[in-house]
Protein backbone atom coordinates (compact mmCIF):
# COMPACT_ATOMS: atom_id res chain seq x y z
CA UNK A 1 0.00 0.00 0.00
CA UNK A 2 1.32 3.23 -0.51
CA UNK A 3 0.15 5.96 1.55
CA UNK A 4 0.63 9.69 0.30
CA UNK A 5 -0.02 12.52 2.39
CA UNK A 6 0.33 15.58 -0.20
CA UNK A 7 2.83 18.52 1.29
CA UNK A 8 3.86 15.85 4.25
CA UNK A 9 7.38 16.93 5.28
CA UNK A 10 7.84 12.99 5.97
CA UNK A 11 7.70 12.19 2.23
CA UNK A 12 5.78 9.64 0.74
CA UNK A 13 5.84 6.14 2.74
CA UNK A 14 7.90 4.09 0.40
CA UNK A 15 6.68 0.24 1.89
CA UNK A 16 7.92 -2.04 4.27
CA UNK A 17 7.35 -3.84 7.30
CA UNK A 18 4.90 -2.78 10.94
CA UNK A 19 8.17 -1.29 12.54
CA UNK A 20 9.09 0.77 9.59
CA UNK A 21 5.23 2.07 9.45
CA UNK A 22 5.33 2.97 13.15
CA UNK A 23 8.44 4.45 12.58
CA UNK A 24 7.51 6.10 9.44
CA UNK A 25 3.91 7.38 11.45
CA UNK A 26 6.06 8.35 14.51
CA UNK A 27 8.51 10.89 11.65
CA UNK A 28 4.65 11.65 9.96
CA UNK A 29 3.30 13.11 13.26
CA UNK A 30 6.30 14.83 14.39
CA UNK A 31 6.40 16.82 11.21
CA UNK A 32 3.16 17.77 11.17
CA UNK A 33 3.90 18.72 15.24
CA UNK A 34 6.77 21.05 14.07
CA UNK A 35 4.70 22.28 10.89
CA UNK A 36 1.98 23.24 13.16
CA UNK A 37 4.63 24.66 16.28
CA UNK A 38 6.21 26.38 13.71
CA UNK A 39 3.87 28.28 12.36
CA UNK A 40 2.08 29.04 15.72
CA UNK A 41 5.87 30.39 17.10
CA UNK A 42 5.96 32.42 13.83
CA UNK A 43 2.61 34.07 13.94
CA UNK A 44 2.46 37.58 14.51
CA UNK A 45 -0.66 37.18 16.34
CA UNK A 46 -0.41 35.84 19.82
CA UNK A 47 -2.44 32.78 20.03
CA UNK A 48 -3.85 31.40 23.61
CA UNK A 49 -5.58 28.22 24.75
CA UNK A 50 -8.10 28.75 27.21
CA UNK A 51 -9.89 26.44 29.55
CA UNK A 52 -13.44 26.28 30.50
CA UNK A 53 -12.11 27.11 33.87
CA UNK A 54 -10.43 30.43 32.43
CA UNK A 55 -6.91 28.67 33.21
CA UNK A 56 -4.22 29.81 30.70
CA UNK A 57 -3.76 26.30 29.14
CA UNK A 58 -0.91 27.29 26.23
CA UNK A 59 0.60 30.82 24.96
CA UNK A 60 2.39 30.99 21.56
CA UNK A 61 5.67 32.82 21.60
CA UNK A 62 4.17 36.12 20.40
CA UNK A 63 1.55 35.74 23.08
CA UNK A 64 4.21 35.45 26.10
CA UNK A 65 5.93 38.29 24.62
CA UNK A 66 3.33 40.29 24.62
CA UNK A 67 1.68 39.25 27.73
CA UNK A 68 4.77 37.35 29.60
CA UNK A 69 3.72 33.75 30.18
CA UNK A 70 0.88 33.66 32.13
CA UNK A 71 0.17 29.95 30.95
CA UNK A 72 -1.32 28.52 34.46
CA UNK A 73 -2.88 31.50 35.13
CA UNK A 74 -6.40 32.82 34.93
CA UNK A 75 -6.48 34.26 31.98
CA UNK A 76 -8.08 37.45 33.31
CA UNK A 77 -5.79 38.23 35.65
CA UNK A 78 -3.08 37.57 33.70
CA UNK A 79 -4.07 39.25 30.84
CA UNK A 80 -6.07 42.34 32.32
CA UNK A 81 -5.37 42.40 36.07
CA UNK A 82 -8.76 41.59 37.10
CA UNK A 83 -9.80 39.76 40.01
CA UNK A 84 -12.77 38.62 38.12
CA UNK A 85 -14.12 37.65 35.05
CA UNK A 86 -13.36 40.36 32.41
CA UNK A 87 -17.41 41.81 32.68
CA UNK A 88 -19.06 42.27 29.41
CA UNK A 89 -16.33 41.26 27.52
CA UNK A 90 -15.76 37.68 28.14
CA UNK A 91 -16.80 35.61 25.21
CA UNK A 92 -16.08 32.34 27.22
CA UNK A 93 -19.72 30.89 27.46
CA UNK A 94 -20.92 31.64 23.71
CA UNK A 95 -17.89 30.05 22.93
CA UNK A 96 -18.30 27.04 24.79
CA UNK A 97 -21.20 26.79 23.33
CA UNK A 98 -20.00 26.62 19.41
CA UNK A 99 -20.16 30.55 19.27
CA UNK A 100 -16.95 32.77 17.09
CA UNK A 101 -16.93 35.48 18.95
CA UNK A 102 -14.46 38.77 17.70
CA UNK A 103 -14.14 41.34 20.23
CA UNK A 104 -11.84 44.37 20.77
CA UNK A 105 -9.83 44.96 23.89
CA UNK A 106 -8.31 48.39 24.65
CA UNK A 107 -5.70 47.64 27.43
CA UNK A 108 -4.91 50.55 29.99
CA UNK A 109 -1.22 50.98 28.41
CA UNK A 110 -3.09 52.50 25.30
CA UNK A 111 -2.84 48.63 23.70
CA UNK A 112 -5.65 47.45 21.13
CA UNK A 113 -6.54 43.94 20.91
CA UNK A 114 -8.66 42.43 18.11
CA UNK A 115 -9.67 39.39 19.65
CA UNK A 116 -11.08 36.59 17.58
CA UNK A 117 -12.69 33.13 20.02
CA UNK A 118 -13.52 29.96 19.18
CA UNK A 119 -13.93 26.82 20.02
CA UNK A 120 -11.54 24.02 20.18
CA UNK A 121 -10.99 21.11 21.92
CA UNK A 122 -7.94 20.61 23.35
CA UNK A 123 -5.61 17.59 23.38
CA UNK A 124 -7.36 16.19 26.27
CA UNK A 125 -10.86 16.52 24.63
CA UNK A 126 -11.88 19.38 27.32
CA UNK A 127 -13.86 21.76 25.09
CA UNK A 128 -11.74 25.19 25.87
CA UNK A 129 -11.70 28.39 23.73
CA UNK A 130 -8.78 29.37 21.13
CA UNK A 131 -8.19 33.28 21.10
CA UNK A 132 -5.90 34.89 18.81
CA UNK A 133 -5.24 38.41 19.51
CA UNK A 134 -4.18 40.54 16.65
CA UNK A 135 -2.18 43.83 18.24
CA UNK A 136 -4.12 46.60 16.43
CA UNK A 137 -2.42 49.68 18.78
CA UNK A 138 -1.23 51.04 15.42
CA UNK A 139 -4.47 51.40 13.53
CA UNK A 140 -6.50 52.44 16.20
CA UNK A 141 -4.24 55.25 16.53
CA UNK A 142 -4.21 56.20 12.53
CA UNK A 143 -7.97 55.34 13.03
CA UNK A 144 -7.87 58.20 15.69
CA UNK A 145 -5.55 60.22 14.28
CA UNK A 146 -7.81 59.94 10.98
CA UNK A 147 -10.94 60.46 12.54
CA UNK A 148 -9.30 63.82 14.38
CA UNK A 149 -7.86 64.49 10.70
CA UNK A 150 -11.82 64.28 9.44
CA UNK A 151 -13.02 66.81 12.34
CA UNK A 152 -10.48 69.33 11.71
CA UNK A 153 -11.34 69.20 7.95
CA UNK A 154 -15.24 69.68 8.63
CA UNK A 155 -13.66 71.97 11.33
CA UNK A 156 -12.65 74.04 8.87
CA UNK A 157 -14.74 73.33 5.96
CA UNK A 158 -17.48 74.81 8.36
CA UNK A 159 -15.73 77.81 9.03
CA UNK A 160 -15.10 78.30 5.31
CA UNK A 161 -18.61 78.06 4.50
CA UNK A 162 -19.45 80.13 7.50
CA UNK A 163 -16.53 83.19 5.89
CA UNK A 164 -18.14 82.14 2.42
CA UNK A 165 -21.62 83.00 3.52
CA UNK A 166 -20.64 86.20 5.48
CA UNK A 167 -18.61 87.12 1.94
CA UNK A 168 -21.55 86.88 0.22
CA UNK A 169 -23.95 88.95 2.59
CA UNK A 170 -20.88 91.66 2.67
CA UNK A 171 -21.08 91.70 -1.40
CA UNK A 172 -25.51 91.76 -1.42
CA UNK A 173 -25.11 94.57 1.50
CA UNK A 174 -22.48 95.90 -1.19
CA UNK A 175 -24.74 95.80 -4.16
CA UNK A 176 -27.70 96.83 -1.60
CA UNK A 177 -25.87 99.83 -1.09
CA UNK A 178 -24.89 100.80 -4.92
CA UNK A 179 -28.64 100.48 -5.57
CA UNK A 180 -28.96 102.90 -2.60
CA UNK A 181 -26.98 105.19 -3.38
CA UNK A 182 -27.86 104.99 -7.40
CA UNK A 183 -31.56 105.82 -6.12
CA UNK A 184 -30.49 108.64 -3.90
CA UNK A 185 -28.00 110.28 -6.39
CA UNK A 186 -31.40 109.67 -8.98
CA UNK A 187 -33.54 111.52 -5.91
CA UNK A 188 -31.09 114.44 -5.61
CA UNK A 189 -30.78 114.95 -9.44
CA UNK A 190 -34.65 115.16 -9.90
CA UNK A 191 -35.44 117.66 -6.67
CA UNK A 192 -32.12 120.13 -7.70
CA UNK A 193 -33.31 120.21 -11.31
CA UNK A 194 -36.86 120.29 -10.90
CA UNK A 195 -36.71 124.15 -9.45
CA UNK A 196 -34.11 125.10 -11.89
CA UNK A 197 -36.05 123.94 -15.18
CA UNK A 198 -38.93 125.88 -13.99
CA UNK A 199 -37.07 128.73 -13.37
CA UNK A 200 -35.70 128.32 -16.96
CA UNK A 201 -39.31 127.26 -18.30
CA UNK A 202 -40.65 130.52 -16.93
CA UNK A 203 -37.39 133.04 -18.13
CA UNK A 204 -37.77 131.14 -21.47
CA UNK A 205 -41.33 131.87 -21.93
CA UNK A 206 -40.67 135.65 -20.90
CA UNK A 207 -37.62 135.78 -23.13
CA UNK A 208 -39.31 134.33 -26.21
CA UNK A 209 -42.08 136.85 -25.44
CA UNK A 210 -44.94 134.64 -24.87
CA UNK A 211 -46.03 136.89 -21.42
CA UNK A 212 -45.70 140.26 -23.35
CA UNK A 213 -43.48 142.51 -25.25
CA UNK A 214 -39.74 142.38 -24.08
CA UNK A 215 -37.13 145.01 -24.91
CA UNK A 216 -33.92 144.33 -25.78
CA UNK A 217 -32.12 144.92 -22.70
CA UNK A 218 -34.49 142.90 -20.65
CA UNK A 219 -34.04 140.51 -23.58
CA UNK A 220 -30.18 140.77 -22.76
CA UNK A 221 -30.44 140.35 -18.77
CA UNK A 222 -32.97 136.93 -19.19
CA UNK A 223 -30.68 135.55 -21.94
CA UNK A 224 -27.76 136.06 -19.16
CA UNK A 225 -30.15 134.31 -16.01
CA UNK A 226 -30.62 131.52 -18.77
CA UNK A 227 -27.32 130.81 -19.33
CA UNK A 228 -26.01 130.95 -16.05
CA UNK A 229 -29.21 128.45 -15.15
CA UNK A 230 -27.90 126.23 -18.08
CA UNK A 231 -24.25 126.27 -16.78
CA UNK A 232 -26.04 124.93 -13.06
CA UNK A 233 -28.12 122.36 -14.55
CA UNK A 234 -24.88 120.80 -16.70
CA UNK A 235 -23.10 121.02 -13.55
CA UNK A 236 -25.27 119.29 -11.92
CA UNK A 237 -25.61 116.40 -14.15
CA UNK A 238 -22.13 116.09 -14.61
CA UNK A 239 -21.27 116.19 -10.63
CA UNK A 240 -24.30 113.20 -10.04
CA UNK A 241 -22.68 111.38 -12.96
CA UNK A 242 -19.15 110.48 -11.21
CA UNK A 243 -21.02 108.72 -8.52
CA UNK A 244 -23.19 107.11 -10.74
CA UNK A 245 -20.71 106.01 -13.26
CA UNK A 246 -18.64 104.60 -10.03
CA UNK A 247 -21.21 102.79 -8.58
CA UNK A 248 -21.04 100.97 -11.78
CA UNK A 249 -24.42 102.21 -13.37
CA UNK A 250 -22.91 102.14 -16.42
CA UNK A 251 -22.64 97.91 -16.40
CA UNK A 252 -26.30 97.51 -15.96
CA UNK A 253 -27.07 99.58 -19.44
CA UNK A 254 -24.56 97.73 -21.01
CA UNK A 255 -25.58 95.73 -24.77
CA UNK A 256 -24.42 95.63 -28.14
CA UNK A 257 -24.62 98.77 -30.10
CA UNK A 258 -24.18 99.60 -33.58
CA UNK A 259 -20.82 102.16 -33.30
CA UNK A 260 -21.72 104.24 -36.29
CA UNK A 261 -24.91 105.44 -34.84
CA UNK A 262 -23.34 106.74 -31.68
CA UNK A 263 -20.94 108.51 -33.36
CA UNK A 264 -23.59 109.90 -36.66
CA UNK A 265 -26.13 111.52 -33.33
CA UNK A 266 -22.94 113.01 -31.78
CA UNK A 267 -21.53 114.92 -35.03
CA UNK A 268 -25.88 116.06 -35.75
CA UNK A 269 -25.53 117.26 -31.90
CA UNK A 270 -22.78 119.59 -33.16
CA UNK A 271 -22.72 120.13 -37.19
CA UNK A 272 -25.36 123.69 -36.35
CA UNK A 273 -22.13 124.92 -34.28
CA UNK A 274 -19.54 123.65 -36.70
CA UNK A 275 -20.94 125.28 -39.70
CA UNK A 276 -22.03 128.56 -37.74
CA UNK A 277 -18.19 128.87 -37.00
CA UNK A 278 -17.55 127.72 -40.70
CA UNK A 279 -15.36 125.00 -40.11
CA UNK A 280 -15.05 122.23 -42.13
CA UNK A 281 -16.62 118.63 -39.84
CA UNK A 282 -15.31 115.66 -41.61
CA UNK A 283 -16.10 112.08 -40.57
CA UNK A 284 -14.63 108.82 -41.32
CA UNK A 285 -16.67 105.58 -40.33
CA UNK A 286 -16.03 101.69 -41.36
CA UNK A 287 -18.62 100.49 -44.11
CA UNK A 288 -19.97 97.99 -42.04
CA UNK A 289 -20.88 100.06 -38.61
CA UNK A 290 -18.43 98.05 -35.66
CA UNK A 291 -20.58 96.28 -33.06
CA UNK A 292 -19.33 96.84 -29.24
CA UNK A 293 -20.49 96.09 -26.00
CA UNK A 294 -21.33 99.27 -24.51
CA UNK A 295 -23.76 101.67 -22.77
CA UNK A 296 -25.11 103.69 -26.11
CA UNK A 297 -26.04 106.41 -23.94
CA UNK A 298 -23.04 107.09 -22.09
CA UNK A 299 -20.89 106.50 -25.18
CA UNK A 300 -22.54 109.24 -26.98
CA UNK A 301 -21.75 111.45 -23.98
CA UNK A 302 -18.03 111.23 -24.72
CA UNK A 303 -18.27 111.54 -28.44
CA UNK A 304 -20.08 114.59 -27.65
CA UNK A 305 -18.18 115.85 -24.86
CA UNK A 306 -14.85 115.47 -27.45
CA UNK A 307 -16.33 116.94 -30.63
CA UNK A 308 -18.32 119.93 -28.55
CA UNK A 309 -14.64 120.41 -26.79
CA UNK A 310 -13.18 120.37 -31.00
CA UNK A 311 -15.42 122.48 -31.63
CA UNK A 312 -15.05 125.25 -28.85
CA UNK A 313 -11.75 125.39 -28.83
CA UNK A 314 -11.30 125.71 -33.09
CA UNK A 315 -11.42 129.13 -34.36
CA UNK A 316 -11.20 128.42 -37.80
CA UNK A 317 -10.22 125.34 -40.31
CA UNK A 318 -11.40 121.92 -39.54
CA UNK A 319 -12.50 119.11 -37.27
CA UNK A 320 -11.82 115.20 -38.34
CA UNK A 321 -13.68 112.38 -36.49
CA UNK A 322 -12.06 108.84 -37.51
CA UNK A 323 -13.56 105.55 -36.24
CA UNK A 324 -11.01 102.74 -36.94
CA UNK A 325 -12.18 99.05 -36.75
CA UNK A 326 -9.34 97.20 -35.59
CA UNK A 327 -9.23 93.41 -35.28
CA UNK A 328 -9.97 93.09 -31.16
CA UNK A 329 -10.43 96.97 -30.17
CA UNK A 330 -12.27 100.08 -31.68
CA UNK A 331 -10.13 103.43 -32.25
CA UNK A 332 -11.90 106.69 -32.21
CA UNK A 333 -9.80 109.70 -32.87
CA UNK A 334 -10.99 113.13 -33.20
CA UNK A 335 -8.38 115.90 -34.51
CA UNK A 336 -8.82 119.73 -34.41
CA UNK A 337 -6.75 122.60 -35.90
CA UNK A 338 -7.78 124.23 -32.73
CA UNK A 339 -5.82 126.56 -30.35
CA UNK A 340 -4.08 123.32 -28.69
CA UNK A 341 -3.31 122.13 -25.33
CA UNK A 342 0.62 123.37 -23.83
CA UNK A 343 2.49 120.01 -22.92
CA UNK A 344 2.51 120.43 -19.15
CA UNK A 345 -1.53 120.16 -19.04
CA UNK A 346 -2.04 117.07 -21.45
CA UNK A 347 -1.92 115.09 -18.14
CA UNK A 348 -3.95 116.86 -15.85
CA UNK A 349 -6.76 117.26 -18.96
CA UNK A 350 -8.67 114.33 -17.48
CA UNK A 351 -8.78 115.03 -13.89
CA UNK A 352 -12.19 116.69 -11.98
CA UNK A 353 -12.29 120.57 -12.53
CA UNK A 354 -8.95 120.82 -14.00
CA UNK A 355 -9.25 124.36 -15.91
CA UNK A 356 -6.29 124.42 -18.33
CA UNK A 357 -4.89 128.32 -19.32
CA UNK A 358 -6.75 127.94 -23.22
CA UNK A 359 -10.05 127.38 -21.61
CA UNK A 360 -12.54 129.73 -22.51
CA UNK A 361 -15.99 128.23 -22.66
CA UNK A 362 -18.08 128.06 -19.40
CA UNK A 363 -17.75 124.39 -19.04
CA UNK A 364 -18.53 122.66 -15.97
CA UNK A 365 -14.80 121.63 -15.82
CA UNK A 366 -16.00 117.91 -15.39
CA UNK A 367 -16.03 116.74 -19.15
CA UNK A 368 -12.95 115.33 -19.98
CA UNK A 369 -13.03 113.36 -16.64
CA UNK A 370 -16.03 111.91 -17.31
CA UNK A 371 -15.32 110.95 -20.71
CA UNK A 372 -12.43 109.28 -19.29
CA UNK A 373 -14.43 107.07 -16.28
CA UNK A 374 -16.51 106.39 -19.23
CA UNK A 375 -13.98 104.91 -21.84
CA UNK A 376 -12.24 103.31 -18.32
CA UNK A 377 -15.61 101.57 -17.28
CA UNK A 378 -15.69 100.23 -20.90
CA UNK A 379 -12.49 99.04 -20.79
CA UNK A 380 -10.71 101.03 -22.68
CA UNK A 381 -8.19 103.98 -22.58
CA UNK A 382 -8.62 107.65 -23.46
CA UNK A 383 -5.77 109.86 -24.35
CA UNK A 384 -5.15 113.26 -25.68
CA UNK A 385 -1.58 114.76 -27.97
CA UNK A 386 -1.33 118.35 -28.87
CA UNK A 387 -0.03 119.30 -31.39
CA UNK A 388 -1.79 116.60 -33.33
CA UNK A 389 0.89 114.26 -34.84
CA UNK A 390 -0.94 113.76 -38.00
CA UNK A 391 -1.29 117.81 -38.59
CA UNK A 392 0.94 119.47 -36.31
CA UNK A 393 -1.60 121.53 -34.92
CA UNK A 394 -4.02 121.68 -32.35
CA UNK A 395 -5.00 118.41 -30.80
CA UNK A 396 -5.79 115.00 -31.10
CA UNK A 397 -8.04 113.05 -28.73
CA UNK A 398 -8.02 109.32 -29.00
CA UNK A 399 -9.88 106.95 -27.21
CA UNK A 400 -10.03 103.04 -27.86
CA UNK A 401 -12.94 100.48 -26.79
CA UNK A 402 -12.17 96.59 -26.38
CA UNK A 403 -14.37 94.71 -28.93
CA UNK A 404 -14.55 91.47 -26.95
CA UNK A 405 -17.53 92.03 -24.29
CA UNK A 406 -15.58 90.17 -21.46
CA UNK A 407 -13.02 92.69 -22.09
CA UNK A 408 -15.31 95.57 -20.71
CA UNK A 409 -18.34 94.34 -18.96
CA UNK A 410 -16.72 92.97 -15.81
CA UNK A 411 -14.66 96.22 -15.24
CA UNK A 412 -16.49 98.45 -12.83
CA UNK A 413 -15.78 101.75 -12.12
CA UNK A 414 -12.92 103.46 -12.72
CA UNK A 415 -12.54 104.70 -9.01
CA UNK A 416 -8.88 104.25 -8.31
CA UNK A 417 -7.98 105.01 -12.18
CA UNK A 418 -5.05 107.92 -11.86
CA UNK A 419 -3.24 106.59 -14.22
CA UNK A 420 -4.18 109.25 -17.16
CA UNK A 421 -2.99 108.62 -20.06
CA UNK A 422 -1.15 111.70 -21.82
CA UNK A 423 1.44 112.46 -24.85
CA UNK A 424 5.13 112.98 -23.27
CA UNK A 425 5.63 115.23 -26.42
CA UNK B 1 -62.94 124.12 -39.87
CA UNK B 2 -61.56 121.74 -37.67
CA UNK B 3 -61.80 122.41 -33.86
CA UNK B 4 -59.11 123.85 -31.82
CA UNK B 5 -56.36 121.43 -30.95
CA UNK B 6 -56.58 120.25 -27.20
CA UNK B 7 -53.52 119.79 -25.18
CA UNK B 8 -53.66 118.09 -21.47
CA UNK B 9 -50.41 119.01 -19.65
CA UNK B 10 -50.00 117.23 -16.45
CA UNK B 11 -47.62 118.02 -14.12
CA UNK B 12 -47.44 118.94 -10.41
CA UNK B 13 -45.27 121.65 -10.88
CA UNK B 14 -47.53 124.93 -11.18
CA UNK B 15 -44.38 127.19 -11.87
CA UNK B 16 -43.93 124.81 -14.81
CA UNK B 17 -47.33 124.47 -16.25
CA UNK B 18 -47.54 128.24 -15.87
CA UNK B 19 -44.84 128.95 -18.44
CA UNK B 20 -45.90 125.89 -20.55
CA UNK B 21 -49.19 127.29 -20.94
CA UNK B 22 -48.27 130.79 -21.67
CA UNK B 23 -45.95 129.36 -24.20
CA UNK B 24 -48.28 126.79 -25.77
CA UNK B 25 -51.27 129.15 -25.99
CA UNK B 26 -49.15 131.45 -28.68
CA UNK B 27 -50.92 128.56 -30.84
CA UNK B 28 -54.71 128.11 -31.54
CA UNK B 29 -54.03 125.42 -28.92
CA UNK B 30 -56.93 125.10 -26.18
CA UNK B 31 -54.38 123.85 -22.87
CA UNK B 32 -56.26 122.18 -19.87
CA UNK B 33 -53.76 121.62 -17.22
CA UNK B 34 -54.11 118.75 -14.33
CA UNK B 35 -51.73 118.77 -11.27
CA UNK B 36 -51.57 115.26 -10.52
CA UNK B 37 -51.92 111.86 -12.11
CA UNK B 38 -55.45 111.31 -11.22
CA UNK B 39 -57.08 114.33 -12.16
CA UNK B 40 -54.96 113.63 -15.42
CA UNK B 41 -56.88 110.66 -16.25
CA UNK B 42 -60.31 112.29 -15.01
CA UNK B 43 -59.81 115.38 -17.65
CA UNK B 44 -58.57 112.82 -19.87
CA UNK B 45 -61.04 110.99 -19.96
CA UNK B 46 -63.89 113.93 -19.74
CA UNK B 47 -62.24 116.24 -22.50
CA UNK B 48 -60.49 113.99 -25.12
CA UNK B 49 -57.38 115.50 -25.26
CA UNK B 50 -55.57 115.50 -29.11
CA UNK B 51 -52.06 115.84 -27.26
CA UNK B 52 -50.82 114.94 -23.51
CA UNK B 53 -47.79 116.42 -21.86
CA UNK B 54 -46.96 114.05 -19.24
CA UNK B 55 -44.85 114.38 -16.54
CA UNK B 56 -43.34 111.58 -15.00
CA UNK B 57 -42.67 111.86 -11.18
CA UNK B 58 -45.94 113.38 -9.67
CA UNK B 59 -47.80 112.63 -6.40
CA UNK B 60 -51.31 110.12 -6.55
CA UNK B 61 -50.52 108.24 -9.84
CA UNK B 62 -47.22 108.99 -11.74
CA UNK B 63 -46.40 109.65 -15.33
CA UNK B 64 -45.82 105.58 -15.32
CA UNK B 65 -49.19 104.86 -14.12
CA UNK B 66 -50.93 107.14 -16.22
CA UNK B 67 -49.36 106.13 -19.48
CA UNK B 68 -50.23 102.37 -18.21
CA UNK B 69 -54.19 103.46 -17.83
CA UNK B 70 -53.82 105.39 -21.14
CA UNK B 71 -53.03 102.17 -23.13
CA UNK B 72 -55.50 99.97 -21.59
CA UNK B 73 -58.78 102.18 -22.11
CA UNK B 74 -59.58 101.98 -25.50
CA UNK B 75 -60.39 105.70 -25.98
CA UNK B 76 -57.22 106.86 -24.68
CA UNK B 77 -55.07 104.48 -26.46
CA UNK B 78 -54.66 106.43 -29.48
CA UNK B 79 -53.90 109.48 -28.04
CA UNK B 80 -50.10 110.47 -28.11
CA UNK B 81 -48.04 111.34 -24.98
CA UNK B 82 -44.88 113.30 -24.49
CA UNK B 83 -43.16 112.40 -21.34
CA UNK B 84 -41.55 115.37 -19.64
CA UNK B 85 -38.85 114.85 -16.91
CA UNK B 86 -36.11 116.67 -15.18
CA UNK B 87 -33.93 113.33 -14.94
CA UNK B 88 -30.88 114.09 -16.72
CA UNK B 89 -30.74 110.17 -17.60
CA UNK B 90 -33.05 107.44 -17.55
CA UNK B 91 -32.25 106.10 -13.60
CA UNK B 92 -31.69 102.92 -14.56
CA UNK B 93 -34.22 101.44 -16.90
CA UNK B 94 -37.93 102.94 -15.88
CA UNK B 95 -38.89 104.15 -19.07
CA UNK B 96 -39.54 100.67 -20.17
CA UNK B 97 -43.18 101.81 -20.63
CA UNK B 98 -44.67 102.97 -23.91
CA UNK B 99 -44.75 106.51 -24.51
CA UNK B 100 -44.72 108.79 -27.97
CA UNK B 101 -41.90 110.92 -26.80
CA UNK B 102 -39.61 112.17 -24.66
CA UNK B 103 -39.11 115.83 -23.22
CA UNK B 104 -36.00 116.56 -20.74
CA UNK B 105 -36.62 119.19 -18.95
CA UNK B 106 -36.22 122.31 -19.13
CA UNK B 107 -36.99 122.34 -23.32
CA UNK B 108 -36.91 125.76 -24.98
CA UNK B 109 -40.38 126.99 -25.85
CA UNK B 110 -39.14 126.60 -29.74
CA UNK B 111 -38.16 123.37 -29.01
CA UNK B 112 -41.34 122.48 -27.27
CA UNK B 113 -43.32 123.77 -30.00
CA UNK B 114 -41.43 121.86 -32.45
CA UNK B 115 -42.05 118.88 -31.08
CA UNK B 116 -45.93 119.43 -30.31
CA UNK B 117 -46.52 120.26 -33.99
CA UNK B 118 -44.73 117.38 -34.74
CA UNK B 119 -46.54 114.90 -33.02
CA UNK B 120 -50.21 116.62 -34.27
CA UNK B 121 -48.77 116.20 -37.92
CA UNK B 122 -47.95 113.16 -37.79
CA UNK B 123 -51.50 112.61 -36.35
CA UNK B 124 -53.44 114.22 -38.86
CA UNK B 125 -51.55 111.94 -41.58
CA UNK B 126 -51.22 109.19 -40.08
CA UNK B 127 -54.92 108.76 -38.96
Amino acid sequence: MTLVLLGSMAGPFTGGNEAEWARYLEKLLKSERDRLMGILDSLEEGVAIIGPDRVIRFMNPSMVRQFGDGTGSRCHKHLRGLEEPCLGVCKLPDVLRGATERSEYHLPDGRAYEVISSPFADSDQVPCMLAAFRNVTKEKLIEIELMELNQLKSDMLFEKTKELEQISKDVAKLKEEKRRIIRFLSAITHDLRAPLSATQSCLWAIMGGYAGAVTDEQKDLLERSTRRIDGLLALIADLLDIPRIEAGQLVQEMKEISFNEVVERSVDSIEGLAKKKNLTLTVGLPAVSPKIWGSDRRLQQVMTNLLGNATNYTEEGSILVRVTDAEDELRVEVLDSGVGIPPEELRKLFQDFFRGSNVRSDGTGLGLSISRRIVEAHGGKIWAESPCPETGRGSKFTFTLPKRASAGTGVGPGIASDKVQGNQA
Amino acid sequence: MSKPVRILLIDDDVDFVKATMKVLQSKPYEVIAAHDGKEGLEKARSEKPDLVLLDILMPKIDGFGVADQFKKDQSLSKIPILALTSFSDSYGQPFAFEVTDFIQKPISPKDLLAKVEKHLERLDSGQ
